[in-house]
């Protein structure tokens, strides 16, 4: 965890003067000379986040935590409905959410701000459709893996930022599609081959 | 937009964090600077900008003197052509001003941004973000100060 409160040069890794933070111009650093400019907001001066304690239950009335049942109930979970001690509230995009709810969202990826990968199908699909060119014979199986890869991709979730890739997914189809016509043509030109001899 | 290997670097700005998507032919990788994290953005201005400026000066140079030097009108016009080219390419590199080199730091990270490659870019960049980190970090300072 960097927990220092200073900003290193990112030339010479030296440690830069506060007086270089926030003036808005670029500044030479003391040590290297080259031209630094520090954009430094209250978080660096701001010491870890600590996480709250639950409350301890002192009236059996009152609504207790669903996993700790000794601490008083603060908050319900958004996603269950399991009243939570503070320590079990997780504020997750505007969100309480307790932490099965967190970890179950995440194996099913109904989480998107967990997301941290997401696969490119268009781009599968592109590569099974090309590269199999430099060994054509494994065209015949690849082609068509690479239009299913291409259909299911349809039915995925698009890249985080909203953008589906229509190019390669275009060109992907078109190369498989081009392939297993050539694959047609071929079995057609040797049955015709074999039947004329 | 950057490059870092065979990966394209893009930074996206979410409602209330950074998004920095490092996308490749199979697939995109993710990381998020949410503002109230984010401690500092550093700015370094690199070398580059004026290295890229003397080279492309260079090759213009010579291959408008080889047009000068050659006194058939076909080769003159190709290496006229060639020299125009490196001009252009200078003009706009020119124009895009000084390149940088840009660092976002965080509690648990100091990462590169290779898509603030250029000064006008991040300063454009810092403009637009520094007014929400602000807000956020305020808000977190708000809500660790106020008794549960």
């Amino acid at each position: 965890m960097v927990n220092e409160q200073v900003l290193l040069c990112p030339k010479c890794r030296v440690a830069l003067p506060d007086a270089l933070y926030n003036q808005g111009a670029f500044a030479p650093c003391p040590n290297c000379g080259s031209a630094v400019r520090c954009e430094v907001f209250p978080a660096l001066y701001a010491g870890p986040r600590l996480g709250r304690p639950g409350e301890l239950l002192v009236d059996a009335s009152e609504a207790s935590c669903f996993f700790h049942p000794e601490k008083k109930a603060a908050v319900a979970c958004d996603s269950c409905g399991r009243f939570l001690c503070a320590l079990c509230d997780l504020d997750f995009s505007d969100r309480h959410i307790c932490p099965s709810c967190l970890a179950a969202g995440r194996k099913k990826g109904a989480l998107g701000n967990l997301d941290h990968f997401r696969l490119s199908w268009s781009g599968m699909a592109l590569l099974l459709s090309t590269v199999p060119l430099l060994a054509y014979p494994i065209s015949c199986v690849t082609a068509p893996a690479a239009i299913v890869v291409a259909l299911i991709g349809l039915r995925k979730p698009p890249s985080l930022t909203g953008r589906r890739r229509v190019v390669t997914m275009v060109l992907a189809l078109t190369f498989a599609l081009a392939e297993i016509g050539a694959w047609i043509w071929f079995g057609r030109s040797i049955i015709k081959f074999y039947i004329g001899a | 937009m950057g490059a870092r290997g065979s990966h394209r670097i893009r930074l996206w700005q979410g409602p209330d964090h950074l998004l920095f998507v490092s996308s490749s032919l199979l697939g995109e990788r993710y990381k998020r600077f949410y503002f109230a994290d984010i401690q500092a953005i550093v700015i370094r201005k690199t070398a580059a900008w004026l290295g890229w400026i003397i080279a492309l000066l260079v090759m213009t140079a010579i291959f408008g003197l080889a047009g000068v030097g050659i006194s058939e009108t076909a080769g003159r016009i190709v290496m006229f052509c060639i020299a125009g080219v490196f001009f252009l390419i200078l003009a706009i590199h020119a124009a895009l001003g000084p390149t940088c080199y840009c660092m976002i730091r965080t509690a648990v990270q100091t990462e590169e941004l290779p898509s603030l490659k250029r000064v006008r870019n991040a300063d454009k960049v810092v403009a637009r973000i520094r007014p929400l980190i602000e807000i956020a970090q305020r808000q977190e300072i708000r809500e660790t100060q106020t008794p549960t």
